[in-house]
């Protein structure tokens, strides 16, 4: 029962990173039809800048949590001039090439020169180890808790901007018809900048969150979730919000569970196994395509 | 022939077909990128034939053949509706799922990887002939009804439906072609390497094959083929210190063409230019 428990537990964890994530993720290819198939990377590459702030600052927390989420605004921004040219012509294979080149850059940058390539590890103290609730030998921890409740704030708060806010609909707008959207006056670039903004929150938080899960990265973390992020898209139907929020928690739950109760090696392939069950019987997602 | 240009020559003539896989599935508007994983599937096919069982090279060639064939034919049947992202995503998930298998099958060596793979005598000229056979085939495919066709179906696919194009059949058996070549290039990178080991058939190998592909054109068969060579070789031309940023140097070149030249630097416009100006030039000698 404890074990079931852990599982679960384990399971929210997983889900509320994948939901932070795929929501990010959702929000580039619903308002510039932008497949950041980067995102993820840049996401680790604030896990690295916030690696180094805590280096130079003698492990000062917050000066840490503080520099990856500045950090994944300011990556979130300096990337849409990048792919501004190739959303105003729906180039959107083209946008996920650009995106896998930028991709490609990061993880070997990463590999070669931070920490001469080697994993990085971040002080124990960031994990928030302290027990809070515990059911037996299962421990709900406080930065487990953080990240569960703080996943599921973070994205409350992004769905409050785009549903319950003036700017929120005219982003919706811009995402439904960007032709429409421009003749009505509204300022389509700063909307644009302002969705990779909200993204690049995301992404800043679900990097503090992944600090405290996994108290490591590596070069290779940025593939293996984007390809998760994709996965979870995907499963949902791509742009689908509030299907990504309920696919991430499905994909979270069964990867832990398998990852208890079988060999972890199998875990990813189970995870994708799944995706192309999904992509074979379902072709636009379990939700419906929404992009 | 120094070693090092035998391994040039033939790792060229492997990415060619590899790239050719990948470009014929995505005339039809669909990125699939079953040929690596059709690629693991066709090398330890090959390795276990020819090493365990002792077949000469030509059977286990056309055993792998049948094996990339059926390995992708299962999964084309459902993705061949797919829309392009999910045939994508889904295809690098295959990727993963294949490694992982082969990672946890001890009869074909796990994660330690499969030793000791017999070599077809004349590797060189074998890998040539089969890219001269199979250009020429996609050649000829392109300049016939289903070539046609799937010009259509890249352009708009409600178009090619209204011309009658049964889009998914043609989906499926262009991924079955790419997952053929994709086997044919394992089999000669399990005769060159003569270790196999998971890890080799990885998302790295694709992202090789994208940048041949995007950065020297994705609309016509010849793009692969001219920078196929120069992209592989020239991190082997430069210094040690820079050839290290091979990745950095193809994830730039990726970036930056798709920016300033989306259809790559050899498109089927170029050609058409090239030869009229040619064309134009014989013409006016001939009067002058």
């Amino acid at each position: 029962m404890e074990f079931l428990l852990a599982q679960i537990i384990n399971g929210l964890i997983l889900g509320g990173i994948y939901a932070l994530l795929v929501t990010g993720f959702n929000l580039l290819l619903l308002e510039g039809g932008v497949f950041q198939y980067a995102y993820p990377h840049l996401l680790v590459l604030s896990m690295y800048v916030s690696w180094l702030v805590l280096r130079v600052t003698g492990n000062n927390i917050f000066l840490g949590i503080l520099a990856a989420v500045l950090s994944g605004i300011v990556l979130g921004i300096a990337t849409e001039p990048i792919f501004r040219s190739l959303s105003k012509r729906g180039a959107a294979v083209a946008s996920f090439i650009v995106a896998l080149g930028i991709a490609i850059i990061i993880t070997d940058i990463l590999s070669r020169v931070i920490n001469k390539g080697i994993q990085i590890a971040f002080p124990e103290s960031l994990k928030g180890e302290k027990a809070l609730l515990q059911f037996g030998y299962a421990i709900i921890s406080a930065g487990q808790m953080l990240t569960i409740l703080g996943s599921f704030v973070a994205v409350g708060g992004i769905f409050f901007i785009l549903f319950k806010t003036k700017t929120g609909r005219a982003m919706r707008a811009m995402a439904q018809v960007p032709g429409v959207a421009r003749l009505i006056g509204l300022p389509v670039n700063a909307m644009s900048l302002y969705s990779y903004m909200l993204a690049g929150i995301l992404g800043g938080i679900s990097s503090v969150f992944l600090i405290m899960a996994l108290g490591s990265a590596s070069s290779g973390l940025g593939n293996t979730l984007a390809l998760k992020v994709l996965a979870v898209a995907i499963f949902a139907g791509l742009g689908n919000l509030g299907g990504g929020l309920v696919s991430a928690l499905i994909l979270g739950m069964a990867e832990s569970f398998v990852m208890g109760y079988m060999r972890g090696d199998w875990a990813n392939a189970v995870a994708f196994g799944m995706i192309m069950i999904i992509v074979m019987v379902r072709p636009r997602g379990i939700f419906g395509m929404k992009a | 022939m120094p070693i090092s240009l035998f391994y040039f020559l033939v790792f060229t003539g492997i990415f060619i077909l590899l790239g050719w896989a990948i470009y014929i599935v995505y005339r039809n508007g669909q990125l699939n990128n079953v040929p690596i994983a059709a690629m693991a599937v066709g090398a330890y096919i090959c390795a276990y034939l020819t090493r365990e069982l002792h077949w000469p090279f030509l059977p286990a060639l056309l055993a792998a053949m049948g094996g990339g064939a059926v390995f992708s034919f299962v999964p084309a049947l459902g993705l061949g509706r797919a829309p392009g992202f999910s045939m994508t995503i889904a295809t690098i998930a295959m990727i993963f799922i294949t490694q992982t298998v082969l990672r946890n099958m001890a009869f074909l060596g796990g994660v330690y990887g499969f030793y000791s793979i017999p070599r077809v005598d004349h590797l060189l000229i074998v890998t040539y002939v089969i890219v001269f056979i199979v250009g020429f085939f996609i050649f000829r495919l392109e300049r016939s009804r289903i070539g046609r066709a799937m010009e259509v179906v890249f352009i708009d696919t409600s178009v090619a439906r209204t011309l009658k194009i049964n889009t998914y059949w043609l989906s499926v058996w262009l991924q079955v072609f790419a997952g053929v070549l994709g086997a044919i290039a394992g089999v000669l990178f399990a005769n060159l390497v003569r270790i196999l080991v998971p890890r080799h058939f990885s998302l790295g190998m694709l992202l090789n094959i994208y940048c041949f592909m995007f950065v020297g054109g994705y609309t016509t068969m010849w793009g692969v083929v001219v920078f196929t060579p120069i992209l592989w070789g020239f991190p082997l031309l430069l210094p040690e210190a820079v050839a290290e940023w091979k990745d950095t140097i193809y994830g730039l070149l990726l970036v930056v063409t798709m920016l300033l030249r989306p259809e790559g630097v050899i498109s089927k416009k170029m050609l058409w230019d090239i030869k009229v100006s040619v064309k134009r030039f014989f013409i006016n000698r001939r009067k002058s």
